[in-house]
């Protein structure tokens, strides 16, 4: 059980509230330690104020690998999950799960970024640093950001999860400005990989509800780890899922390979004594993350899409060719710019360019009601 | 104030005697003066006193084991050694059953900065089998060398001491080696370390020649072969493509196959070779494209 503590500043918050609501008992203290170890930060959660500036750009982004642009809002630090290849044991300094109380804040600034560019589209995800929607059954943040992004006009909140957390916003009025999206993996590697999570049936299970209560949804199929049996699992997987939700719901698919920079692999090493995902043939890339070597990132892409494709009845799955209501747009998180061409034909030019091809999508799948998006809101920039 | 002095030739000796102190002092209520000297040579510590040299900063007032301890590292200078050298001296106590808060004091004491799992890892390291823990201090590791290697079981490390007989490992190769021995034994799933001891990418190592040198840049060279065979398949055939386009180009790629990229070399020693030279360029069109097909 989670030990939690409120910031003697957010004991007024609503999500503090709900805590006293549910009867589950809190501290009120200020942080003042920091924990280094983030496996025990994750038995430690403190409500922490909103400090400086929440909302920014992915983490991840390279120019040398082709990346999306999604912004990032920081509304949680750390994770009660646990899984082998997180990023995050590498990268918290404090590894306190914190979670902001003042989460109004967050929204003020959310919608002073958007009011600036009002002509551009903004993705905005509340997963940099942790899983949207892991601790929301404890202190519940989702429902108000979605209330408040229905009508923010340029701008969908992704809600990216592990979880099956999904009954508190189900009922939610979300005016299809959020998306909720899964990070998705093999049976195998949801069970020996992302420990402490959903298991893939109840992250299915809850799809479905979200699919039926209208939600658009986001699927990343991210990592994809090569082990025993993985292109029959991850056949597998694909069908699960495909039957689990409606595909003219689907806002985006994206693909994504392990990857670590080496300090990472040692931790993961550490860590995770008994997991093997380091140990397989890598290359260290120009971005400095080890990835499979490239003719197994084909092998995998190829056989993943192939039965993707034949699953969804799509032919063409470029981003880049017109715009289908019913073809979700596709991309990789993180891949160079020959896997592109190699699966899609061509592929973006920029990470602006891929930034458009998103707003060109969502505009003429979902949102009409978005600012008409041109090349030279995008490219320009 | 009675005074007693002890020499100490092994720390054995010591903690026998800090025993000895320890009671002494409870039951006459004196106390202790101690006279070590340490003398770090190679490998191994050999204490012995030496009552002139060190005569002046022997007086030691001993109240607790703890000071006793201290009071030996102090006189061995055991706060100048390397980092890992003060580990060692320190697992010769610790080894004795002496637990956490001792090693954290003792840490501390010999200027070891703390850091999230210091005293874990350094638990685990000192706790090494001796042979291996020897050899980590005779090849001059690091501490933070020492301390990656924490993550490998016991067994894996007191097979390495064995292989590294065969080689010649200076830490960092022993590192990188370790490193990629213990990723071909997961990738083959082969725990039976003598099993994997007959690998032929070992075997021929050691059969490829008496020096030590040698056999261990064959040794690198084959593992590096095993553990990554996409690549070494995918090179082999580049290589075989590159060869056969005219003497005065070579076709260069990055190894790594990240990069789909040929990159082209040519020798001119006059302009008038430059016709000649763009003639066997486009002659090479199928090879570069059979290349950058395999890129
Ligand atoms: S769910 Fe995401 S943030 Fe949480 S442990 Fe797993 S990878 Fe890390």
């Amino acid at each position: 059980m989670s030990k939690i503590k409120v910031d003697p500043s957010q004991e007024q918050q609503a999500i503090v509230e709900q805590l006293s609501a549910l009867g589950i008992p809190y501290q009120v203290e200020k942080q003042d330690d920091v924990i280094s170890n983030y496996r025990k930060g994750k038995k430690n959660i403190h409500v922490v104020p909103k400090k400086g500036e929440s909302m920014d750009t992915c983490a991840t982004i390279s120019d040398k690998y082709i990346c999306c642009n999604v912004k990032v809002l920081k509304s949680v630090s750390n994770c009660p999950y646990d899984c082998s290849y997180c990023f995050l044991q590498n990268y918290l300094n404090d590894g306190t799960t914190k979670v902001v109380g003042d989460i109004k804040s967050l929204m003020d600034e959310v919608k002073e970024k958007c009011a600036a560019e009002p002509d551009r589209f903004f993705r905005i995800g509340t997963w940099e640093l942790g899983d949207s929607l892991a601790l929301e059954d404890v202190l519940p943040q989702a429902r108000f950001l979605i209330e408040e992004f229905a009508s923010i006009p340029n701008a969908v909140l992704e809600l990216k999860t592990k979880s099956d957390c999904v009954d508190s916003i189900l009922d939610a009025a979300h005016n299809h400005r959020t998306v909720v999206s899964w990070s998705l993996n093999s049976e195998y590697i949801v069970d020996y990989q992302e420990h402490k999570t959903a298991s893939l049936p109840k992250r299915l299970a809850a799809l479905k509800k979200v699919t039926e209560a209208g939600y658009l949804v986001g699927l990343h199929f991210d990592p994809m780890i090569i082990h025993e049996g993985w292109k029959e699992q991850y056949k597998a997987l694909i069908e699960q899922v495909i039957a689990s939700t409606n595909p003219d719901q689907i806002a985006w698919i994206s693909l994504g390979s392990l990857r670590f920079n080496p300090e990472m692999k040692k931790k993961i090493e550490q860590n995770f004594p008994a997991s093997s995902i380091t140990h397989s043939e890598m290359v260290k890339g120009d971005d400095g993350k080890m990835r499979y070597v490239k003719p197994l990132r084909i092998e995998m892409y190829d056989v993943f899409l192939s039965h993707l494709k034949g699953c969804l009845g799509l032919d063409d799955i470029s981003p880049l060719s017109p715009i289908k209501k019913s073809t979700p747009l596709f991309y990789f998180c993180m891949e160079r710019w020959d896997i592109w061409q190699r699966f899609f034909g061509e592929s973006p030019t920029s990470i602006q360019h891929l930034d458009l091809l998103f707003a060109q999508n969502f505009y003429e799948r979902f949102g009409q009601n978005i600012p008409f998006p041109t090349i030279e809101n995008y490219l320009s920039k | 104030m009675e005074t007693k002095v002890c020499r100490i030739l092994d720390p054995d000796v010591l903690v026998d005697a800090i025993r000895l102190f320890k009671d002494s002092a409870k039951n006459y209520s004196f106390q202790s003066t101690v006279l070590v000297k340490g003398a770090f040579e190679g490998n191994s510590y050999s204490l012995n006193g030496n009552d002139h040299h060190l005569l002046p900063e022997l007086t030691i007032e001993l109240s607790s084991q703890e000071d006793l301890i201290k009071a030996y590292f102090t006189h061995n200078y055991v706060s100048q050694l390397a980092e890992l050298d003060r580990l060692y001296a320190i697992s010769l106590f610790v080894k004795k059953g002496y637990d956490y808060s001792l090693l954290n004091m003792l840490l501390d004491h010999v200027g070891i900065n703390y850091f999230e799992g210091l005293v874990e890892k350094s638990m685990k390291l000192i706790r090494l089998d001796s042979e291996v823990l020897k050899f980590i201090v005779s090849k001059q590791f690091s501490l933070k060398q020492a301390f990656s290697l924490c993550r490998y079981d016991s067994s894996f490390l007191e097979w390495m001491l064995n292989l590294s007989f065969y080689f010649h490992m200076s830490s960092s190769h022993f590192i990188e080696l370790s490193d990629a021995c213990y990723r071909l034994s997961k990738q083959s799933q082969c725990d039976d370390y003598n099993a994997f001891f007959q690998l032929e990418c070992i075997q021929d190592s050691i059969a490829s020649s008496t020096n030590h040198h040698f056999r261990t840049s064959c040794l690198r060279e084959k593992l590096l072969q095993s553990l990554n065979p996409v690549q070494t398949q995918v090179n082999k055939q580049l290589k075989s493509l590159a060869s056969q386009v005219s003497g005065s180009m070579t076709l260069n790629w990055d190894k790594s196959l990240e990069n789909k990229q040929i990159d082209v070399t040519m020798r001119l020693t006059d302009d008038s070779q430059c016709e000649a030279l763009s003639d066997s360029l486009k002659k090479s069109r199928g090879i570069i494209q059979s290349m950058l097909d395999l890129l």
